[in-house]
């Protein structure tokens, strides 16, 4: 039975930074992850039909499950629904990047609800303030190599010009727009062994081959593997949490699935939870007695809000826009503020932001998407004409909006009664449904976003999504607070009651922001894992 | 896809289409109405009435797709892609067991249906009777057992695109029919 000073439980986001910082304080590291490891050569790769379309980033729905539905009378349905990525760094090996601060209003979700005198919501403050997980912010984004930042390091990614049209329109609707920072480098830093971006055509929902994106793999991995103190093994699945006494935990039971799925027990002084919002409640609660203290885990889901408008940009008018940099990097509206007159006609104090880009070049899924939108079915002959003129004539253009989406008594995670997952494990089930207020959020996103679109000249604008949620942006399921009683882990990042076990994930930020958050989720595991070196430095003689 | 959506339509998107019967749709729950299928290899899959194996269905399968994205004016379709390779290769992944057994209990019904009214099995048929079959699977106006008709015709439909513009490691896509179609771009890796 090996022993180790720290075990983490998951390679994302969360995860990976609290183990490069703890091995760099001198403890010896044991990183465990359910997916593979994946090569830069294989991140070359640009098949649809394996990376996009096959579940390669997530396990597969017919083995492992999560299940959805959308109130307690609604039968739970299987679906990949939640699953992030299950691949050595997590969610960051094919994410897109867009790495957007938090704002202080972000954290003060229950009182300005309170104020607005909203109810039906179980939203509260955060109990850690924002200042001491802001001030990490420029830590993350020197360390991941986050550029376009206004003053930053490192200089912006060339811009399609159609962020020129953005800024006039942007002026012309007295809307604020900024460039969108993003994890992705502009210069190689050789010392990583990390070259710039080499803007292919594809990037977002695939591996970058450059190492230009600020992945977990490429950045706090890397870093702590070569230190000589982090050990990582792939294809482990962490099945249950084990205690040593009342309020400590002793180690894991860990599946090594690449060794035919023998179970072993591991130890260690120190558990740090990492595994993303959903999959973190689930071993929780799949650990048994003394994991729930307050019987919170699980709830408070929330997904960041999302609203999708389209339109098209023909060639004939707008010959620009067939060529230049895959990236316009402009976003609106950054921080959710609102104007005074929309703040009272709406009944909302903040709402969120929009962000322009192409639609995503993969071309099975754009073909796809002309054949279904707006509801019919298109094929043969006519399918074709469009696909051919879509692919030829102009582009379409997205904007996207995420906004806060507020926790309230109908949207939690637990475990499935009726579906087990291919160890014989009962699954996570999702139960989701929007809060009134999202609505109205959405509805303005939307609106402003056809807005935008048509003033920069697009044609056949229409909303593509006028209220979803990001299932990938999840948090809130072990949210910290003060106390047992209305939240799961306490502002240093433990789970009450315990002594040591950490949960470092989306999970315990208590609300959705106003912008996708992963930039905060790094930045408050570097701040969990500052207090647990303190913690260790205290405890030596 | 959005920045932030790593999924495509027919996985499980299920607001794209209308929460039909989807490319990972989950084998534990089959359409309304079907009879359960033991299969692992594919030699059981039978719509209940009939033992039809996966060669059995294919002409049927190839057909319906040779309409949904046909060779025309316009220039080729999955007929010139490779579709009978792309679909066979397709269906034997064992992640797509649901949309296996699936297609075929729609291809079975398909044939049937033509038989039962033209006298011709659905491969004999000519353009237009095969068009008309399909419009009525798509407009809903026949009421098979064992599966939806609009979400037979939109797997298919998702899997003719696959053939035509995917990978042509997957086996469709012969000497990028389909890339050259859209404009002539090669999407596999190392362009960047
Ligand atoms: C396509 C895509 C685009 C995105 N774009 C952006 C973006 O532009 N901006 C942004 O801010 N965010 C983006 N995100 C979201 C971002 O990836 C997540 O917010 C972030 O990764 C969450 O971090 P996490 O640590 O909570 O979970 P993860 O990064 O998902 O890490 C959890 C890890 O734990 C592992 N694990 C789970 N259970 C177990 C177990 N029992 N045993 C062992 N290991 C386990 C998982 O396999 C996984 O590797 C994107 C995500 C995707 C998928
Ligand atoms: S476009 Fe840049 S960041 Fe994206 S995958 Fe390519 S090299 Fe990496």
């Amino acid at each position: 039975m090996a022993s180790w000073d720290v075990i983490v439980i998951g390679s994302g986001a969360g995860g990976a930074p609290v183990a490069e910082r703890l091995a760099a304080a001198g403890m010896n590291v044991l990183v465990l992850e359910r997916g593979k490891r994946f090569t830069k050569a294989q991140f070359e790769d640009r098949d649809e039909i394996e990376w996009c379309r096959r579940d390669r980033f997530v396990p597969s729905i017919l083995t492992d499950p999560h299940t959805r539905r959308a109130d307690e009378a609604a039968k739970a349905m299987p679906t990949t629904d939640g699953w992030i990525s299950s691949i050595l760094g997590g969610g960051t090996i094919h994410m897109s990047g867009f790495f957007l601060r938090a704002r202080p209003e972000d954290t003060k979700l229950g009182s300005r609800l309170k104020e607005q005198g909203t109810t039906g919501h179980s939203a509260v403050d955060w109990a850690v303030p924002f200042d001491d997980i802001a001030r990490y912010y420029p830590t993350v984004e020197d360390e991941m190599g986050v550029s376009g930042i206004a003053g930053g390091k490192l200089a912006p990614l060339a811009e399609h010009p159609m962020a020129n049209r953005a800024e006039a329109t942007a002026k012309k609707l007295g809307l604020p727009i900024e460039r969108t920072p993003r994890a992705i480098l502009t210069a190689a830093r050789p010392d990583d062994d990390r070259a710039a971006c080499a803007y292919r055509l594809v990037c977002a929902s695939y591996g970058c081959p450059n190492d230009a994106r600020g992945s977990m793999l490429v950045t706090y991995l890397r870093r702590g593997e070569k230190s000589g103190k982090v050990t990582v093994w792939t294809e482990a699945l962490v099945t249950k949490l084990e205690k040593a006494g009342p309020d400590r935990v002793s180690g894991v039971r860990v599946k090594r699935l690449d060794n035919g799925g023998v179970e072993e027990t591991v130890t260690a002084g120190v558990v740090v939870l990492a595994c993303g919002a959903i999959e973190s409640a689930r071993l929780l609660l799949l650990s048994g007695e003394g994991f729930n203290p307050g019987g919170n885990v699980g709830k408070n889901l929330w997904f960041s809000l999302y609203v999708d408008v389209n339109a098209w940009f023909p060639k004939a008018t707008m010959p620009e826009v067939m060529t230049g940099s895959p990236f316009i990097h402009r976003s609106l509206m950054v921080g959710g503020a609102l104007k005074a007159d929309e703040q009272k006609t709406l009944g909302l104090d903040r709402a969120g932001m929009l962000d322009l880009l192409w639609q995503h070049d993969n071309p099975i899924h754009r073909a796809e998407r002309l054949a279904i939108e707006g509801g019919g079915t298109l094929w043969g002959r006519a399918l074709k004409e469009r696909i051919k003129q879509h692919f030829t004539e102009g582009r379409s253009m997205l904007c996207e909006g995420f906004g806060e989406s507020i926790p309230h008594a109908g949207a939690y995670v637990d475990l499935d009664p009726a579906t087990k997952d291919q160890h014989g494990l009962p699954v996570a089930r999702l139960t989701y449904a929007h809060h009134p207020r999202d609505r109205k959020v959405a509805e303005h996103l939307a609106k402003t976003g056809l807005a935008i679109l048509k003033d920069m000249g697009g044609q056949n604008a229409f909303v593509r999504v006028g209220i979803g949620e990001t299932l990938i942006l999840q948090g809130g399921t072990t949210r910290f607070g003060d106390e047992a009683k209305d939240s799961v882990t306490s502002p240093a990042g433990l789970v009450h009651g315990l002594k040591n076990l950490y949960v470092t994930d989306g999970g315990v930020l208590p609300s959705s922001m106003t912008a996708p958050g992963t930039l905060t989720i790094v930045a408050n595991a570097l701040r969990v894992a500052a207090g647990i070196v303190k913690q260790a430095g205290a405890a030596r003689p | 896809m959005s920045a932030f959506d790593r999924r495509s339509l027919l996985l499980g998107g299920a607001t794209l289409l209308g929460g039909g019967a989807l490319l990972s749709s989950c084998p534990k729950d089959p359409e309304p109405g079907a009879p359960a299928t033991k299969d692992a290899g594919g030699g059981d899959d039978g719509d209940g009435d009939g033992q039809m194996s996966l060669d059995d269905v294919m002409p049927t399968l190839v057909a319906v797709c040779e309409r949904l994205v046909p060779s025309d004016d316009l220039g080729p379709g999955v007929k010139e892609a490779g579709i009978d390779t792309y679909l066979r290769k397709a269906l034997a992944d064992p992640r797509m067991k649901a949309i296996k057994s699936m297609t075929q209990r729609g291809a079975v019904w398909v044939a049937r249906a033509a038989k039962k009214e033209h006298g011709k099995w659905f491969v004999e048929l000519d353009d237009a009777a095969k068009d008309a079959l399909i419009t009525r699977l798509v407009k809903g106006e026949v009421k098979p057992k064992g599966f939806t008709p609009l979400a037979f015709v939109r797997v298919l439909l998702a899997l003719s695109l696959e053939a035509f513009l995917g990978d042509p490691r997957h086996g469709g896509n012969k000497d990028q029919v389909g890339w050259k179609f859209v404009g002539g771009i090669t999407w596999s890796g190392r362009q960047g």
